[in-house]
C-alpha cells in the first residue's frame, strides 16, 4: 500500500508587508513554509505508515519547492517528489499532481490538506480525485485503514458523516485530525540521507495550453479597511464618559 | 448569458444564489437538495428549471458531481454558481475538473455586467484580496451563504421538476451524526457582540449576554472561545473558517484582532472594539474603540444604554 | 526622618521649570500609585512632573533637596516589587517623555538613549539597523532606565549577560541637583571605583539616570530552538551544566514543568509543547535557543547540541526550525505569566536565583512547601542562570490570610535560597516588597555598607525612600 501526501510550499503570511500608502504587498522578505493544513496531511500519512506499515511518499508542485523536501523528509516522509513550475492555479496543480501520481505508480491513497495557507481554494484534492477517477472524501477529521478499505469521518456544517471507501482514494484533512509532531534531531539528520526526485512538467507529458488558467488576475492587493479608528477615551476620559459618548455616537449613526 | 446554474445542498442558499442571477440569463437552472416544496420555492426565486439532488441515505451528496458534469458537457452553462458549503465546494471542484474549466472558490463579490464574470476573493488568510476576470467559456464560482439577499421574482416559472439519479460508487456513508439544529442566525443579526479570550473568566460572559439582549443582538465569538474554551457552540464562531457576518453593528470585546477573525467581520457597517491592550490590532479595524477592562467597559455601556 | 509637604509655592516653582507638565491632585492618573504588583501597597504622589531634560531634573532636585521632599523616579511602571511606588507621597518624576533614541555610533557599537525609551522600541529600531541590543527582559514595554535601575536580566542573559553588561556610560542627576557622568563608551575600565556599576541596580535610590550609553552587538542572523523533553525535572535540570561543559553557547536555556505548559495551553487554546513524545509522558522541558551568524554555523552547533542531549536522559530532541512553530513556541513561552494570572485570584511571586546545580533540589523543596503553607505554587525560569520565577497562587483565600501564608512561604523560600548560596532577586529587584527578605539574606554588614553608600549619595534621604536597604 502506497500513500502519496501532497503539500504546498507557501509564503509565510507573517512576512508579507502591506504598504498602505501604495496599496501593495511587499513579498521581499518572505520565507516559505509547508502550508499549515498540509502538515496535518503529512502527519496522517506518517502515522498510517507507522501503524499499518504503508509506504509514505510526498509530492509538491510550485516555485523553489526543492527547498521544501528537507522539511517533509524530516517529518517522516520516505521519498519526496517535487515539480518546479511557475505559480499555478488549482486546476494546473491538480493536473500535474494527477499525472505525477500516475508516473510514481501504485498510489492507493492520496492525502491533501483541506486547502492551502495562501490561496485556500480547497480544490486540488477534489480535482485530483476527479482526474484520476479515485474515490474522494473531503474535510476528514478521523481516518483508519483496514486492509484496502478506509473509514473516514468528515466534518460538515450539519454534522459528521462516516464514510467507508474501498480502492484508490483521495482524502483532504482538517486540522482537527491530529497535531503534527515536531521533528526530532535524529529525523532531521536521517532526512539528509533520504531520496528526493525531481519530475518535470515535460516528463509528465503536459504542455502550457493544458495548464492555462481560463481567467486573468486583474488585481492583487491588501484588503484595506478604511475604518474611523476613533478612540473614545483618547484624552484620559473615564470609561463611564467614553461609554456614554460611544452610545450617543451609535444612536446618532442609527447603528442602534 | 444563455445558461446559469445554481447548485446548493441547503435550499436557503439556493434561494440566495437564484436571487442574484435570476435576470442574468435566459435559462436559470437550480440543482438543489430538497423535495417538491423546495422546487416551488426555487421557481419563486427565479429558477426556470429545477433538478432535485436529494441527500441519499448511503451516499455522499457530492457524488452527484459526475451527473452534473455530464449535463454540463451538453448544456455548457456560462456560469455554475455553487453555495460554498463543504459539500458544495467539493462538488464544485470536481465538476470543474471534469469539465476542465476554472473554479473560483468563495467569491466575495460577483459582477456579471456585459456578460463577463468578474469575481473577488480573499487570499493569505484575509490579508489580501484578488480580482479575477474569467476568460474561459464556462466557469464554476462558489459563494458563501449570506452574501446575496433573497428576492422573489414577479412572474415565477412553473417548469419541470426532475429528480437526478446518482451513479453507484465504492464510497458508502455508514453513519450520519447530525448536529443539533442551529438556533442562532448570526449572519442575519443586526447587532452582534463578539466575545474573545480577553474575557478571562466565563462568568464575565454575562455582560456580553446582557448587552446582546438589550440591543436585540446575537453573541458571536472567536475560534479559541468555541474550540478550546468551549464557552459557545461552533455555530457562533466568526472568521475565515466560521461564519461571515455583516451586521449594522459589531462590537468586539476582548478580541485581539487576528486576521482570521477580522475576515468574518469586515463587512459590518460599524465596528466597535473594547480591549484592555492599547496596542490590540482590532483597533485598526474599528470605527470606535475604548481601551479598558472588559467588565468595566461593558457594564458602563449597558448603563449608558439604560 | 522628617519630610516636608509640597506647598503651593513649591508647585509654582516646579511650574516655572516645567510649564504645563506639573500635575497635582485629580490631574494625577491613578496608575501612578502602584506598579504591576499592587499587593505591595498603593500610594498616590502629591505631584507628578513629566520631565524632559537633565537640566530640568537638576533644577527640580535642587528644590526638593532644599525643602526635603521625597522624590521617586518612575519609568513605565512595569516593576514587580513596588520600586516606583511613592510610599511617602511627594514628587514622582515621570521619565517616559524622555523617550528619544539620540545617536547610534555603529563603529564603536554603542547607542545613546534617553532613559524613557521603551525596550521594545530600542530593540526593534536596532534590528532595523542590523545591530542588537542584547538584554531581553520579558516585559518589552519597560523603559531602559527602569531596566538599568533593576539590572533586568531576561532569557538571553545566559549568553549576553544582564543589563549591567550592556551599560557603558550614563548621565546622572544626584539628589542635590549635581549632574555627573559615570563610565565611558570604551570597553575597558580600570579607573577607580565603578560608580557606574553602583548605579546599575540601585532602583532609583542613589541618583536619577537621565541618559544612557548602551552597548550593541552585530545582529545574529539565524536562530533555532530545541525543545528537549524529560520524564522528570531532576534529569531535565541536571543536563544544564553539561551544555556549558560541551562549549555550547545558547542564548537562552529555559525550563518549564508540565503544569505550567498545561496552564498555557488552556490560556492560548493550543498545544505547542508535546506532552507525550515517543510514547513517554513528558513532565519537564528544556527550551534551548541558539543563535549564529550563518546557517552552517548554526546547523553545526545545533547538531552538536543534539548529540549531547541524546546522551542525557532526554526523551528526544525536538527541533523548532519552521517559522510558524517558532512563533508559536515564543508565544507559548511568553504566555506563562499571563496564563497564571488568568487562572488566579491572588498572586505573589519571587525571582530567587540559585546555583544551577541546585535548581532541582530547590524546586523539590519549594514543591514540598505547597502543602505545608497551603498555597498553589507554579514555577518556571531561566535554567541557564538559576533564576527562578516562583508564583504563589490562591483562588480560595481571603487577602489577609493569603498575605500571611505568602510571608511564611517567602521566608522559607528565601532562607533555602540563601542556604544554597543563592540570592533574593535575580532580575526584579528589591523595591519595597522584598526589603525584609534582603536584610535577612545578606546580613548586617552588607546592609550597613549599602546604607552608608546611600548616605554618601543622598545625605538627606529624599530619593525613593523606603526602598532596597533603607527601611522607613
Amino acid at each position: 500500500m502506497k500513500i502519496l501526501v501532497c503539500y504546498k510550499w507557501v509564503p509565510d503570511e507573517v512576512d508579507i508587508v502591506v504598504d498602505h500608502a501604495s496599496k501593495t504587498l511587499n513579498m521581499d522578505k518572505v520565507k516559505y513554509k509547508v502550508s499549515e493544513y498540509d502538515r496535518n496531511a503529512i502527519e496522517l500519512g506518517v502515522s498510517l505508515s507507522e501503524r499499518n506499515g504503508f509506504n509514505v511518499e510526498s509530492l509538491t508542485v510550485g516555485t523553489g519547492v526543492k527547498a521544501s523536501t528537507k522539511d517533509v523528509l524530516a517529518r517522516g516522509i520516505e521519498k519526496a517528489y517535487y515539480v518546479e513550475t511557475t505559480e499555478l492555479d488549482s486546476s494546473a496543480s491538480a493536473k500535474i499532481i494527477a499525472e505525477a501520481a500516475k508516473k510514481i505508480g501504485g498510489v492507493d491513497l492520496i492525502i491533501c490538506g483541506e486547502g492551502s495557507g495562501d490561496q485556500y481554494s480547497q480544490q486540488v484534492g477534489p480535482r485530483v480525485a476527479a482526474l484520476l477517477d479515485y474515490q474522494l472524501v473531503t474535510y476528514v477529521v478521523a481516518f483508519t485503514a483496514d486492509g484496502d478499505a478506509f473509514t473516514a469521518e468528515r466534518k460538515l456544517e450539519d454534522g459528521i458523516e462516516v464514510v467507508k471507501v474501498q480502492g484508490p482514494t483521495v482524502v483532504t484533512v482538517l486540522s482537527d485530525i491530529n497535531i503534527p509532531r515536531i521533528p526530532g534531531m535524529k529525523q532531521i539528520l536521517a532526512a539528509k540521507k533520504k531520496p528526493s526526485d525531481e519530475l518535470t512538467v515535460t516528463d509528465l507529458g503536459l504542455n502550457a495550453d493544458q495548464l492555462a488558467g481560463g481567467f486573468k488576475v486583474t488585481h492583487v492587493g491588501p484588503s484595506i479597511q478604511d475604518r474611523k479608528q476613533i478612540r473614545m477615551n483618547a484624552n484620559g476620559e473615564s470609561v463611564k464618559e467614553a461609554a456614554s459618548s460611544l452610545v450617543q455616537q451609535l444612536k446618532a449613526n442609527k447603528d442602534i | 448569458m444563455k445558461n446559469i446554474w445554481v447548485i446548493a445542498d441547503v435550499p436557503e442558499h439556493a434561494y440566495e444564489l437564484l436571487s442574484k442571477v435570476a435576470t442574468d440569463a435566459d435559462q436559470v437552472t437550480a440543482f438543489v437538495n430538497g423535495d417538491e416544496s423546495v422546487a416551488s420555492e426555487c421557481f419563486a426565486y427565479g429558477a426556470k428549471i429545477v433538478k432535485l439532488l436529494p441527500i441519499r441515505e448511503n451516499a455522499m451528496w457530492e457524488l452527484y458531481a459526475k451527473e452534473v458534469a455530464n449535463e454540463g458537457e451538453k448544456v455548457q452553462p456560462e456560469l455554475i454558481l455553487v453555495a460554498a458549503t463543504r459539500r458544495g465546494k467539493t462538488l464544485a471542484a470536481q465538476v470543474a475538473a471534469i469539465l476542465d474549466i476554472p473554479c473560483v472558490t468563495e467569491s466575495k463579490s460577483l459582477n456579471l455586467e456585459g456578460g463577463k464574470v468578474v469575481a473577488k476573493r480573499t487570499i493569505f488568510g484575509g490579508l489580501a484580496e484578488k480580482e479575477l476576470e474569467v476568460t474561459s467559456q464556462s466557469v464554476v464560482v462558489t459563494v458563501a451563504p449570506g452574501i446575496f439577499e433573497k428576492q422573489k421574482v414577479d412572474n415565477p416559472a412553473s417548469g419541470e421538476i426532475i429528480t437526478v439519479e446518482a451513479s453507484a460508487t465504492n464510497a458508502v456513508v455508514i453513519e450520519r451524526k447530525e448536529k443539533e439544529a442551529s438556533t442562532v442566525n448570526l449572519s442575519q443579526a443586526n447587532v452582534v457582540i463578539g466575545v474573545g479570550r480577553g474575557f478571562g473568566k466565563q462568568e464575565n460572559l454575562k455582560y456580553a449576554e446582557e448587552l446582546a439582549s438589550i440591543l436585540e443582538g446575537e453573541i458571536g465569538c472567536t475560534r479559541p472561545v468555541t474550540e478550546d474554551l468551549n464557552w459557545y457552540p461552533e455555530e457562533r464562531y466568526i472568521g475565515i473558517s466560521g461564519v461571515v457576518i455583516k451586521p449594522k453593528l459589531y462590537l468586539a470585546a476582548g478580541i485581539s484582532g487576528q486576521i482570521q477573525h477580522v475576515y468574518g467581520i469586515r463587512d459590518s457597517k460599524t465596528i466597535v472594539a473594547v480591549d484592555k491592550n492599547e496596542n490590540a490590532p482590532i483597533f485598526k479595524f474599528a470605527d470606535y474603540y475604548i481601551v479598558g477592562d472588559i467588565e468595566e467597559v461593558l457594564s458602563e455601556i449597558i448603563h449608558a444604554l439604560k | 526622618m522628617d519630610y516636608q509637604n509640597v506647598t503651593p509655592e513649591i508647585i509654582e516653582q516646579f511650574q516655572k521649570i516645567a510649564p504645563d507638565r506639573v500635575k497635582v491632585k485629580d490631574e494625577i492618573n491613578a496608575d501612578f500609585s502602584h506598579d504591576e504588583m499592587p499587593i505591595y501597597g498603593k500610594k498616590l504622589p502629591d505631584v507628578v512632573i513629566d520631565v524632559t531634560s537633565t537640566e530640568e531634573i537638576s533644577a527640580i532636585m535642587e528644590i526638593c533637596n532644599k525643602h526635603h521632599i521625597p522624590v521617586t523616579p518612575r519609568g513605565a511602571g512595569t516593576g514587580l516589587v513596588g520600586g516606583a511606588v511613592p510610599v511617602l507621597g511627594g514628587v514622582v518624576l515621570n521619565m517616559t517623555e524622555m523617550n528619544q533614541i539620540l545617536e547610534y555610533d555603529l563603529e564603536n557599537l554603542v547607542v545613546r538613549v534617553q532613559p524613557g525609551v521603551l525596550l521594545a522600541n530600542l530593540a526593534d529600531d536596532a534590528e532595523k539597523k542590523g545591530v542588537m541590543y542584547a538584554p531581553d527582559p520579558g516585559e518589552r514595554f519597560a523603559t531602559l532606565g527602569g531596566n538599568v535601575s533593576t539590572n533586568a536580566g531576561g532569557m538571553r542573559a545566559v549568553k549576553y549577560g544582564t543589563t549591567r553588561e550592556s551599560v557603558r556610560a550614563m548621565t546622572v542627576v544626584l539628589p542635590n541637583g549635581d549632574v555627573c557622568n559615570f563610565g565611558s563608551a570604551v570597553t575597558k575600565n580600570s579607573s577607580g571605583y565603578s560608580l557606574l556599576n553602583l548605579m546599575i541596580g540601585s532602583e532609583g535610590t542613589l541618583g536619577i539616570i537621565t541618559e544612557l550609553t548602551l552597548k550593541l552587538l552585530p545582529q545574529p542572523k539565524e536562530f533555532m530552538t530545541l525543545i528537549v523533553p524529560y520524564e522528570n525535572i531532576e534529569t531535565c535540570i541536571s543536563t544544564v551544566p553539561k551544555i556549558f561543559m560541551n562549549h555550547l553557547a545558547p542564548q537562552s536555556i529555559e525550563f518549564m514543568e508540565r503544569d505550567i505548559v498545561e496552564s498555557s495551553e488552556r490560556y492560548l487554546g493550543k498545544q505547542v509543547f508535546p506532552k507525550n513524545v515517543n510514547g513517554v509522558d513528558v513532565n519537564a522541558y528544556l527550551l534551548v535557543t541558539f543563535d549564529a551568524s550563518s546557517e552552517d554555523e548554526l546547523d553545526a552547533m545545533v547538531e552538536r547540541a543534539g548529540e549531547m542531549f541524546y546522551e542525557t536522559e532526554a526523551i528526544d530532541v525536538l527541533v523548532v526550525n519552521e517559522p510558524q512553530l517558532k512563533r508559536e513556541v515564543r508565544e507559548a513561552r511568553g504566555s506563562f505569566l499571563e496564563a497564571i494570572e488568568k487562572e488566579t485570584e491572588l498572586l505573589d511571586e519571587c525571582d530567587v536565583v540559585v546555583p544551577i546545580n541546585r535548581i532541582a533540589p530547590y524546586l523539590t523543596y519549594i514543591k514540598s512547601l505547597e502543602e505545608e503553607v497551603g498555597l498553589t505554587i507554579k514555577s518556571f525560569g531561566h535554567a541557564g542562570d538559576g533564576n527562578l520565577h516562583i508564583y504563589t497562587c490562591s483562588n480560595e483565600l481571603e487577602e489577609e490570610e493569603f498575605k500571611r501564608r505568602v510571608d511564611i512561604f517567602m521566608n522559607h523560600a528565601y532562607d533555602k535560597a540563601t542556604e544554597f548560596g543563592g540570592l533574593v532577586s535575580g532580575e526584579h529587584g528589591i523595591g519595597f516588597g522584598k526589603i525584609d527578605y534582603l536584610e535577612k539574606s545578606l546580613g548586617e554588614t552588607n546592609i550597613r555598607l549599602m546604607k552608608e553608600i546611600k548616605q554618601v549619595f543622598d545625605p538627606k534621604m529624599i530619593l525613593n525612600p523606603g526602598k532596597v536597604c533603607y527601611k522607613l
